[in-house]
């Protein structure tokens, strides 16, 4: 059995990123559900929007540019899970 | 099809894209009427912060004497920018009769969106300035560049002032959650400061469009 995985997305609530937030934590709850041990929503500023894997930054907004393409973090997920496909 | 514009642009010495705008398009938009009778949320604080503007006989001079002005904005209720900002154009309207406008929901006309991006950021609000030939001729996204200028080094200072914030660049999460609730609302105490030299740094970007549409 792998370690709990916990999933934190950073969204800047000033910019109206819930949306994008919120598609994200679906298409993470639909594919993983328990497997995950959480998913944390951060509400913050200043154009952020970042996702951490476990201890791994997947994403962030200022490093990358843009919003994360959902496979990345989903691909991130099932190997911090160790889920081979 | 989405509404929004028509795909024919021009560029001007300037620099600014001129892009026509259908007249249909333009009549059958929101009025500001309508647009507030939409609104799910920030109604009051849109009202109340056409109240807040501060407007300087010199300014009410300036916008009586120039022709009406078309604008097209561009925005959405949950945007923090557009609720702070485009109701300086409103009440600089309501007082002078010089602008007329039309509102646009950003999600619901991605053409326009599309040519109005801020880099790569759907940034809004946008105030598109629409000739009488329905040309966009100018814009201006988001917010005035000296309200971002200002806000970055007021960041710094409060980054600075606590080495538990750590660093600007750093992700958010990293930090405990009560060190993080306290920075949020450091941020927020500062925004709401710098909002009466926000709302008159827009007031003067509006003079300095107009100016240069005159």
């Amino acid at each position: 059995m792998s370690a709990p995985l916990k999933v934190k997305i950073t969204y800047c609530a000033e910019c109206g990123y819930e949306q994008e937030a919120l598609d994200l934590t679906k298409e993470l709850m639909l594919a993983f559900g328990q497997k995950l041990s959480s998913i944390e929503l951060i509400p913050w500023d200043d154009g952020a929007f970042d996702v951490r894997v476990g201890d791994l930054l997947v994403h962030s907004m200022m490093r990358e540019g843009g919003f994360p393409e959902h496979e990345t973090v989903l691909s991130a997920v099932r190997e911090g899970l160790g889920v081979h496909t | 099809m989405p509404i929004g514009y028509r795909v024919v642009a021009k560029t001007t010495r300037e620099g600014i894209r001129r892009m026509p705008m259908e007249k249909a398009v333009w009549d059958q938009a929101m009025t500001l009427d309508q647009y507030k009778e939409q609104m799910t949320r920030n109604r009051e604080q849109f009202e109340a912060n056409e109240q807040k503007v501060e407007l300087t006989e010199d300014d009410l001079a300036f916008f009586r004497k120039g022709p009406k002005q078309k604008v097209a904005v561009l925005t959405e209720d949950w945007c923090g920018d557009a609720i702070a900002y485009v109701p300086v154009l409103t009440r600089i309207a309501a007082e002078t009769g010089k602008f007329d406008f039309r509102f646009f929901l950003r999600d619901q006309t991605p053409e326009m969106m599309a040519h109005n991006m801020n880099g790569e950021f759907k940034s809004i609000p946008v105030l598109a300035f629409i000739s009488d030939e329905y040309e966009q001729v100018d814009r201006f996204i988001e917010r005035p560049k000296t309200v971002t200028e200002a806000r970055g080094k007021k960041r710094k200072e409060i980054y600075g002032s606590d080495s538990r914030y750590g660093s600007e660049s750093e992700p958010i999460d990293n930090l405990p959650e009560d060190v993080r609730a306290e920075l949020g609302a450091k941020l927020q105490k500062m925004r709401e400061e710098l909002q009466p030299m926000a709302r008159k740094e827009m007031v003067r970007e509006l003079r300095e469009i107009v100016s240069r549409l005159s």
